[in-house]
C-alpha cells in the first residue's frame, strides 16, 4: 500500500500527520509526503516552506518508536534538491527503513499536482487535511480537497479536525464489497477509536435477503476484529437526509466505485457539499 | 429460572436476538424457547387442494425449519441455545400472546432492525402484541456484547417502573446499570428534587443488596439525551407512552431495548 499525504503550510495539514502515521504503522504503507507550494515552477523554493516540510517529516517520524519504525531516520543536512523544474526532492539516504518514505516539494496549482503525483506513483490512498471553518478549502488553492476527491483514481481521505463523535459511518455498496475497502474502514475505526455504523439500504421498506446476508457477513467480519458495528437501515430515498445528520460521525466512508449506488445518488455537487459543509472527515473509497 | 420466548423469523434480526440471548444466558438462569409463526397470508395462495396442498405446506414448513436450524447452528457457539424451535401457523399476535401466557413467560424477545425512520419501531411498540404482552419485552436491534454497560432510561414520572423492569429481569445478576433520568419536571437545577430521586434509587438497590452506576439527570431535547443511549449493551425503559419523549428517544437508539410491561404481568 502506498499513501500520498498532500501538505501545504496550514495547520490543517499538520493535523493529518499523527493519524496517518498510525495508519501507516498498521498497514506498513510506503509513504510520500508531498508538499505543495503555490508558486510558479520556475521560482525559487522559499526556505520557510522547506523548514515546514522538515517539521512535517520530523513530526511524522516522531510518531514511531525509532527501534520499530518502518521508515529510516531523518538525516541531518539532507537538503532538498531540484530534480526537475519545480520539483524538489530529498534523497532517501543510507539509513533507509524497510518501507519507503519519499519527501517531495512541488510548486504550482495544488489539485493538479496532487492528481498527477498520485497517478505517477500509483498510490492507493491520498490523504489531505482541511478546516471546516474555511468550508474545507485550501488557502491558497481553493477547493482542492473536493477536486482531488472527485477526480482521483484511488481512494481519498479528507481529514478534518476532531469532532466529539466517536462513530464512523460506513456506506458500502451491497453488490460490490472489496476486501481493501473493508480493511480500510477497519483501520479507520482503529485510528478514530470509533464504533462503526453500517448502512443497510432498503427499497420500499424491504430489505433484500441478499443484502441481509451481506450485512451479516460484514457484522461478523468486524466483530471478529473487535470492532462494534451497529447496523442501521435507511430507505434509499432517505439516504441524503440521513447523511445530512453528519454531526453524529467523525468519519463518513463511502464506496464510490463506478457501479456504486452511492456514486449515483451522491453525484458531484452532493459530494462537494459533503466535503465542504460536513464536520466529519470523508473517505471516498474507489 | 426465567422462562423466555424468542420469536424468530427468516431474517438477520432474528440472529441478533438468538445471539444476544446467548450473552444473557451467561449471567442469568434462563430457559429459552424459540418459536416461529408462519402467518397464512405469508404462505401465499394455496397451489392446490388435498394431498398436493398438504405436501406443499409441508415443504414450506420444512424450508422454514431448515433456515431456522441453520441460523441456530450458525449462532450456536455464541448462543448455546439447543432447544428445538416450535413452528406454528396462524395469527402471529394471537399465537405469541397465547404462548407467553401458557408458558408463564417472563421475557419475550425478538430481533428488529434499527432504522433511520422510526415508523417500523413505532408500529411494533404500538401493536397489540406489545401492549398486551404479560411480561417485559426485549427488542434486540443490534448484535452487541454486554461489556458496554446497561443504561436505565426513564422520565422523572416513571422512575419506579423503570427500576421495576430492570429488577424484574436482572435482580439475580451483578449488573450495575447507569441511570438516566430525562426531562425533569420543574427546574433542572432543583437540587432537592434530584437528591430525592437519587435517594429513591439508592434505596431500591440497597434493599436488594445491589449497586448501581452513575445517575444522570438531563433536562434537554432528544438530541441532548441520545448520546447516552447510543452506545450501550442494553437500554432498560418503562413501556413508553404513545408520542412521548421516551418513545421518540427509544426509536432513535440502535441498542437492544428492554421494555417494561404495559398490560397485566406474569408473576
Amino acid at each position: 500500500m502506498r499513501i500520498l499525504i498532500a501538505l501545504d503550510q496550514n495547520e490543517y495539514s499538520a493535523h493529518t500527520l499523527g493519524r496517518v502515521a498510525r495508519l501507516a504503522e498498521n498497514t506498513w504503507a510506503d509513504i510520500t509526503l508531498l508538499g505543495i507550494f503555490p508558486g510558479k515552477s520556475d521560482s525559487a523554493l522559499p526556505n520557510e516552506f522547506t523548514a515546514t516540510m522538515d517539521r512535517y517529516q520530523k513530526d511524522f517520524l516522531n510518531c514511531f518508536d525509532a527501534a520499530f519504525s518502518p521508515y529510516g531516520p531523518m538525516e541531518e543536512n539532507n537538503a532538498f534538491r531540484e530534480v526537475q523544474p519545480g520539483i524538489h526532492e530529498r534523497s532517501p539516504g543510507p539509513g533507509k527503513g524497510p518501507k519507503d518514505m519519499a519527501v517531495r516539494i512541488r510548486m504550482g496549482e495544488p489539485s493538479g499536482i496532487i492528481l498527477e503525483e498520485a497517478g505517477k506513483i500509483g498510490c492507493d490512498l491520498i490523504v489531505l487535511g482541511c478546516d471546516t471553518r474555511d468550508d474545507c478549502t485550501w488557502c491558497p488553492g481553493g477547493n482542492v480537497p473536493y477536486r482531488v476527491a472527485a477526480e482521483a483514481g484511488c481512494s481519498v481521505l479528507v481529514m478534518k479536525k476532531d469532532t466529539d463523535a466517536r462513530r464512523i459511518l460506513s456506506c458500502l455498496d451491497h453488490e460490490e464489497i472489496s476486501q481493501a475497502s473493508l480493511e480500510m474502514i477497519s483501520q479507520m475505526s482503529t485510528l478514530f477509536t470509533a464504533d462503526l455504523d453500517i448502512v443497510g439500504l432498503t427499497k420500499k421498506n424491504e430489505l433484500k435477503q441478499s443484502v441481509q446476508t451481506k450485512l451479516g457477513m460484514l457484522q461478523s467480519y468486524y466483530l471478529s476484529r473487535r470492532i462494534q458495528p451497529w447496523i442501521e437501515l435507511v430507505e434509499l430515498s432517505d439516504l441524503e437526509a440521513f447523511i445530512a445528520g453528519e454531526n453524529r460521525w467523525s468519519l463518513i466512508a463511502m464506496w464510490m466505485g463506478k457501479q456504486s449506488v452511492f456514486r449515483r445518488i451522491f453525484f458531484d455537487s452532493k459530494v462537494e457539499k459533503l466535503i465542504s459543509n460536513s464536520r466529519s472527515s470523508v473517505l471516498l473509497l474507489k | 429460572m426465567l422462562n423466555t420466548l424468542i420469536s424468530v423469523n427468516e431474517d438477520l434480526s432474528s440472529r441478533f436476538a438468538v445471539w444476544y440471548m446467548g450473552q444473557l444466558r451467561e449471567i442469568l438462569d434462563l430457559s429459552v424457547h424459540l418459536i416461529h409463526v408462519t402467518e397464512p397470508e405469508h404462505r401465499g395462495r394455496p397451489v392446490a387442494t388435498g394431498w398436493v396442498q398438504k405436501t406443499w405446506e409441508d415443504s414450506v414448513l420444512l424450508q422454514t425449519r431448515t433456515w431456522i436450524d441453520r441460523m441456530i447452528r450458525a449462532e450456536k457457539n455464541h448462543s448455546r441455545i439447543l432447544d428445538e424451535p416450535e413452528i406454528v401457523s396462524g395469527d402471529r399476535e394471537e399465537i405469541l400472546l397465547h404462548s407467553m401466557n401458557i408458558s408463564a413467560c417472563g421475557l419475550f424477545v425478538e430481533g428488529m432492525f434499527h432504522s433511520f425512520k422510526p415508523d417500523g419501531f413505532l408500529t411494533r411498540i404500538r401493536s397489540n402484541l406489545y401492549k398486551k404482552a404479560p411480561c417485559p419485552i426485549l427488542m434486540v436491534k443490534n448484535k452487541t456484547g454486554l461489556s458496554r454497560g446497561v443504561v436505565i432510561a426513564c422520565e422523572d414520572k416513571n422512575l419506579e417502573k423503570a427500576l421495576d423492569t430492570f429488577f424484574c429481569i436482572f435482580e439475580p445478576s451483578d449488573i450495575r446499570p447507569d441511570i438516566l433520568i430525562c426531562r425533569l419536571d420543574g427546574p433542572a437545577k432543583d437540587a432537592d428534587r434530584i437528591s430525592r430521586r437519587i435517594e429513591r434509587i439508592d434505596t431500591a438497590f440497597a434493599q436488594r443488596k445491589k449497586n448501581h452506576g452513575d445517575v444522570k439527570t438531563i433536562a434537554g431535547d432528544v438530541a441532548a439525551v441520545l448520546p447516552f443511549v447510543q452506545n450501550c449493551s442494553l437500554v432498560v425503559s418503562p413501556f413508553p407512552e404513545k408520542e412521548s419523549f421516551l418513545e421518540n428517544l427509544l426509536s432513535l437508539s440502535p441498542c437492544p431495548l428492554l421494555l417494561g410491561v404495559q398490560g397485566p404481568v406474569n408473576r
